[in-house]
């Protein structure tokens, strides 16, 4: 059944992702379309033409910051990779003693797949997506994109690296594809959609940000 | 879409529709008058955003209506266009002319 209201998530992006000049008259002309009788479908595609448009513009119009935007999040990924690896290779010693006893999953977890260190490195990269959001504030949507595409060399050299490893025969864990797999993922797709969950985190609409000046 | 003097191709439909509008223009009828007259699908965003463009430029000027609840309390901007704006639709209009004039008849074409 058709409601009155328009489909939320759309209207939560608009609200934060859309181009920021005249973005309430924007939304309201959706919003009054979508009440005359357009389609769900209409006003989703609406929504994601809008916010492609506005990245597209602005990244034609201020490469600069687009180039700023992509630094500060390549710096965070190669600060964080180190990081995390540091905090793995200092605690190796500590590893060898299996203080997980006799547990294989906490050792696939910790050895293997090396979740903590890679939540490390998410949680550092949804950071980085909230601030790049609030450093551009006009252009957010589009930084916030160009940010998250910053964890993909990264990526890519990891991808070269590990196939000359497992062409060569030097991969050690041969019984551990799966962990290939989710290192894979987490490069490709999970570290630039941390960045995405922080951009939009940090991403506040203007009713939002007024409702909250009129509270303080 | 090609470029006439300083304006692009849509921002020259853009300043068309508003001088057909007159005093109604704002996003929806702007995008409803572009997608009549050229039979694209036109998404109401790029309008905002060749408008804004627009107005940086100097060619348009917009002022807020008053809200209303269809639209969730959020005010229509409308649009017009500057003395400046009328002048480079013009300009674009008469250098389309002398192009057109110097083209040989187009095969199907009605003129």
């Amino acid at each position: 059944m058709r409601t009155s209201e328009p489909p939320r998530l759309s209207t939560w992006l608009l609200e934060r992702l859309a181009p920021r000049d005249k973005r309430e008259s924007l939304v309201g002309d959706l919003l009054e379309q979508y009440r005359e009788g357009r389609s769900a479908m209409w006003y989703r595609r609406q929504v994601c033409a809008t916010i492609w448009a506005g990245v597209v513009a602005d990244l034609r119009a201020h490469k600069l910051m687009a180039v700023r935007a992509v630094v500060i999040g390549g710096v965070a990924v190669i600060l964080l990779t180190w990081l995390s690896e540091a905090l793995r290779r200092s605690l190796f010693p500590w590893f060898a003693t299996r203080p997980w006893g006799e547990s294989e999953i906490l050792r696939q977890v910790l050895v293997y797949y090396r979740l903590p260190f890679a939540l490390i490195a998410c949680l550092g990269l949804v950071l980085t997506g909230w601030m790049i959001a609030r450093w551009h504030r006009d252009h957010r949507a589009a930084m916030v994109v160009v940010g998250a595409l910053s964890p993909l060399p990264l990526a890519v050299q990891w991808s070269v690296e590990t196939g000359r490893l497992l062409q060569a025969g030097l991969w050690p864990f041969w019984d551990f594809r799966l962990a290939l797999l989710f290192h894979a993922a987490l490069l490709f797709v999970g570290y630039p959609l941390c960045i995405l969950i922080g951009g939009l985190r940090g991403a506040r609409s203007d009713g939002e940000v007024a409702s909250r000046m009129s509270i303080s | 879409m090609a470029k006439l003097g300083i304006l692009g191709g849509f921002e020259l439909l853009v300043l068309i529709a508003l001088l057909r509008l007159g005093d109604d223009a704002y996003g929806v009828p702007i995008a409803n008058e572009i997608e009549a007259s050229s039979g694209r699908s036109v998404s109401i965003g790029s309008i905002y955003i060749t408008l804004a463009r627009l107005e940086r430029k100097g060619l348009v000027s917009s002022t807020l209506g008053e809200p209303t609840a269809v639209r969730g309390g959020r005010a229509k901007a409308y649009f017009r266009l500057t003395a400046k704006g009328l002048r480079d639709v013009r300009q674009a209009r008469r250098t389309l002319i002398r192009l057109w004039q110097g083209v040989p008849k187009l095969e199907g074409d009605i003129v």
